[in-house]
């Protein structure tokens, strides 16, 4: 691409007002440099771990994102949230998936409850997603590639089913030994 | 029959039989006969062409050229020819050459210190700078000789190794118009023009354009952004015009362009009026170049084409655009056999391996490539003081090292040939690329 | 006897060869002949080490080159010789911002700015840099500053063009992309504008025409050529439904999921609702062979384009 450097001189034509004009404020961190940052993976992409894997396969791949963009708080945050929204969700949910019945009303209950689970985790996807994505965009504009998802997503959703899994599991050994 | 019956008949039979040497020294003698001097001296060079007559034309020609005044090329013609064949009346024609040029050079007083011919490759680049002279005739001639690049007219299409297609074309579209004049009248048709040569960089488009300039004994000026930028900043329109007055005052002459895309890149995108007036100018004297400028010959040399302005390829100025290939396999081979004979041991080396691996190799490259396998041998003889020999495995090591300039340019070339081919202007290169595609 | 021109011509010339050099120099960037640039201005700054024009026309080159740490060097030397000017600034932002270093490159631009605020040089760097930070709506109000300051500026409305198809809003792009054309109707920039935002508005015939021309313009451009390629995509009619589905995706939130789920709603609620098994089942089935359809739709037309491979005519595209 042609750069276009050419300012015309004079050098000096210091503005007195150009403080008050806020087009003429800064919008970055002054810090804010995607040289630092590890491959991303884009944010929009992750709706689909959101909406196969639940709130935990988002919430781990979300948590990378933001650890490769040197963010460790918010990977930490992104992590406990997506823990914490699958948790919910069993909670609210688990008298339903427990339920074993084979009639056609428990087993639409039931997909229409896991339906339910992937649409919040996709809504609650999204606004993590609208966050991540000015530094995505400023990391693909500098030249970088981006991660590709398959397997890391494939791998988050391995990983939320197995823990799904286990939890449910062990709540159902745990309600059931106690009735 | 009168000997202008003869005379035409003669041009009739030589139409039809333009290889016939003995007839063309014949016709030569019946022109000079007739005192008609500048149709004499064509028929000569014409001659000079021919490989059956070409040392009886020379001699013949060489008196004619100093006679009528043409002292470089009559110098640079003797010289050729005493290197082929040594013989007392040439030494004294070359004698009496250097002694015109010398009473020349005293008449002058604007003249340098007498020039020696030195065999130079490098262009003068304030070649154009005398050009603009107005002096008279004479002291004109010898300030032209002055900044002559005397090296040039030894250079012929001979010494251009490879690229046959180039040459042909060459032949066929530039250089038939001035050695053949009459076939070419017949059509309705003149010498001069111009040609646009374009190509990766180090394929010897300049070098091409030397040797043309001395396959036709045609005075050679190469002009440059230096000429125009380092000196006569805001003389522009002047300096083009006396530079193309010149030009048409010594024809045949060839005003060779350099990297005439730095000279002539489209005016929308120069930011400077001083490139705008200096295009215009340019293209206003190449619109004289057909009607007032006969055996004017314009040669352009650019890597980038498509930066040139899309006004100079209009009909009547470089309408002829030819693309200068890297060398193929054959010149590849004269080039690293020539090359690899000044490195000791070089000549027991086997090309072949090489000349397969080195395909895309500018002529650059190649010459990288050679002096870049000669430096351990080098290395190993400062070592010890004694000359070591170059290997095969020192080619295999430095051909790791060296890679292809080409290719670069290749894949920036192969968009303007895909998608900005207006009018086929790129139909060669699109031709060449479907040849190389795996590369 | 007149003054022969030669002699009026060096009475003119300059001797200085720093200031030759640097005319090459910017002579070559301007044609984009950077590696002679850089020769020049090696030339001159030999000659003259301190000279700061010399300075900026070796960083433009190599920048021009993309030899970025050559270019970063010798763009921290400009600013040693010159800190307040505001060429050099730019340049630096330019540097910075392609290397990732967005802070930086805003604080440089701003004191450019600060410098010389009615630049619209700098005013569209600045928007270039919101613009790739994803700070679109700024980056609007920077590109109308600079149109203000320099309406002829092709450039700005093609990139105002551009920033606002991101921003979808189509309408407003294709206007600008037009005004910039009316500018300058061979702007590759703003057939690309004007390209995307046809694009955008669901006319992908003329799109294509639009992005065939930029690329007939500058073919060197791969953005361009990929953009076109696209485009040629969404014009076969096998691509075709699965395009005009992907456009009515990116205006609905949530696009296939939303999608999914009402559709997942619906067939909760046709039973309730007394709907026939079959009418749903029915729908059930239309809807699953179209998900196929999108599934597949890439595949399809990866073996439609070995058939009939991209027209390169520029009359017939």
């Amino acid at each position: 691409m042609k750069a276009r450097t050419r300012v015309a001189k004079p050098r000096r034509q210091r503005s007195e007002d150009s403080g008050s004009d806020d087009l003429l404020r800064p919008s970055l961190e002054t810090e804010f440099d995607v040289r630092s940052f590890r491959p991303l993976i884009d944010p929009n992409s992750i709706l689909w771990a959101c909406f196969f894997g639940g709130p935990l396969a988002g919430g781990l791949l979300f948590g990378a994102n933001y650890r490769s963009m040197r963010m460790p708080r918010a990977a930490a945050l992104a992590w406990a949230g997506g823990f914490a929204v699958m948790l919910l969700a069993i909670a609210i949910f688990f008298p339903i998936l427990a339920d074993g019945g084979a009639d056609a009303t428990s087993r639409s209950t039931r997909s229409g409850s896991r339906m339910i689970v992937s649409i919040v985790s996709v809504a609650l996807g999204s606004l993590v997603a609208r966050h991540q994505l000015r530094p995505f965009k400023a990391f693909v504009n500098a030249d970088r590639r981006p991660r590709p998802l398959f397997w890391h997503a494939l791998g988050a959703c391995v990983i939320a089913w197995i823990v799904v899994i286990a939890i449910a599991a062990a709540a159902t050994r745990l309600f059931g030994a106690h009735g | 029959m009168s000997a202008n019956a003869l005379i035409d008949a003669l041009a009739q039979a030589l139409r039809a039989d333009p290889r016939n040497g003995p007839l063309w020294l014949h016709y030569a003698e019946l022109l000079r006969a007739e005192k008609r001097d500048a149709e004499a001296l064509t028929a000569l060079r014409t001659a000079a062409e021919i490989t059956a007559v070409r040392d009886e034309a020379l001699l013949k020609l060489i008196p004619m050229l100093r006679n009528a005044g043409q002292l470089s090329e009559a110098l640079i013609r003797a010289e050729s020819l005493l290197e082929r064949s040594d013989s007392l009346q040439l030494r004294t024609e070359l004698e009496a050459i250097h002694a015109a040029r010398e009473g020349r050079a005293a008449d002058s007083p604007a003249a340098a210190p007498t020039p020696t011919p030195q065999p130079s490759r490098t262009p003068e680049p304030g070649a154009a700078r005398n050009l603009l002279s107005n002096a008279p005739a004479r002291a004109d001639d010898a300030d032209w000789a002055a900044q002559f690049d005397w090296g040039d007219l030894r250079i012929t299409l001979a010494d251009v190794a490879g690229l046959e297609d180039v040459k042909r074309q060459i032949r066929l579209r530039i250089l038939a118009p001035f050695q053949k004049p009459e076939i070419y009248t017949a059509f309705g048709r003149s010498g001069g023009g111009g040609l646009l040569l374009y190509g990766p960089p180090g394929c010897g488009k300049t070098f091409i354009a030397r040797a043309t300039a001395g396959e036709l004994g045609a005075r050679f000026v190469s002009v440059s952004i230096h000429d125009m930028l380092d000196k006569y900043f805001g003389e522009s329109e002047k300096l083009i015009h006396g530079l193309f007055e010149h030009a048409r005052r010594k024809k045949p002459t060839v005003l060779f362009f350099d990297e005439f895309d730095a000279l002539a890149s489209p005016r929308g995108s120069s930011e400077q009026q001083f490139w705008k007036t200096l295009v215009d100018q340019l293209l206003q004297e190449m619109d004289g170049v057909q009607s007032r400028n006969k055996d004017v010959l314009l040669l352009a040399a650019t890597n980038v084409p498509w930066n040139v302005d899309p006004a100079f390829r209009r009909p009547g100025r470089f309408d002829r655009v030819l693309f200068v290939t890297p060398p193929d396999d054959a010149a590849r081979k004269l080039m690293l056999t020539k090359a690899m004979e000044s490195l000791p041991g070089g000549s027991r080396i086997d090309v072949g391996p090489l000349v397969k691996r080195t395909q895309m190799y500018s002529g650059a490259d190649l010459r990288a490539l050679c002096e870049r396998a000669a430096e351990p041998a080098l290395d190993r003889s400062l070592e010890d003081g004694d000359v070591h020999e170059v290997t095969a495995a020192d080619f295999q090591r430095a051909l790791t090292q060296v890679r292809s300039s080409v290719l670069e340019w290749m894949a920036s070339a192969r968009n303007h040939a895909r998608y900005s081919n207006e009018g086929g202007q790129y139909d060669e290169l699109a031709e060449y690329l479907k040849l190389v595609q795996r590369w | 006897m007149a003054e022969p021109t030669s002699q009026r011509a060096f009475a003119e010339r300059s001797e200085d060869p720093a200031e030759n050099a640097l005319r090459l120099a910017s002579r070559y960037n301007d044609v984009q002949r950077c590696e002679l640039a850089e020769r020049e201005a090696l030339r001159g700054l030999a000659a003259a080490p301190e000279n700061a024009d010399l300075q900026f026309e070796l960083a433009r080159s190599l920048f021009g080159r993309q030899q970025w740490r050559r270019a970063d060097k010798a763009a921290e030397r400009l600013l040693a010789l010159a800190p307040e000017w505001p060429a050099a600034l730019n340049l630096m932002c330019l540097l910075r911002a392609q290397q990732g270093s967005y802070g930086e490159a805003e604080r440089l631009i701003l004191d450019a700015l600060r410098i010389a605020p009615e630049s619209a040089a700098l005013y569209e760097t600045y928007g270039d840099l919101m613009r790739k930070t994803g700070h679109e709506a700024k980056a609007v109000r920077l590109y109308e500053r600079a149109r203000a300051i320099d309406p002829t500026d092709v450039d700005v409305h093609a990139k105002l063009a551009l920033v606002e198809s991101s921003r979808r809003r189509a309408g407003v792009a294709e206007k600008h992309a037009r005004s910039g054309l009316a500018c300058d109707p061979e702007e590759s920039l703003a057939h690309a504008a004007l390209g995307t935002a046809m694009l955008q508005r669901g006319r992908p015939y003329a799109a294509r025409r639009h992005l065939r021309e930029a690329l007939r313009l500058e073919p060197g451009n791969e953005s361009y050529e990929e953009a076109w390629l696209e485009a040629d995509r969404y014009c076969r009619l096998v691509y075709l439904p699965m395009y005009y589905w992907c456009l009515l995706l990116s205006r609905i939130p949530g696009k296939q999921f939303m999608v999914w789920g009402i559709v997942m709603v619906l067939v909760a609620l046709a039973g309730s609702l007394g709907v026939p098994p079959g009418v749903t089942g029915t729908f059930m089935l239309a809807y699953i062979a179209f998900c196929l359809y999108t599934w597949l739709a890439s595949l399809i037309l990866r073996l439609w384009l070995r058939l009939r491979p991209p027209n390169l005519d520029i009359e017939e595209a």
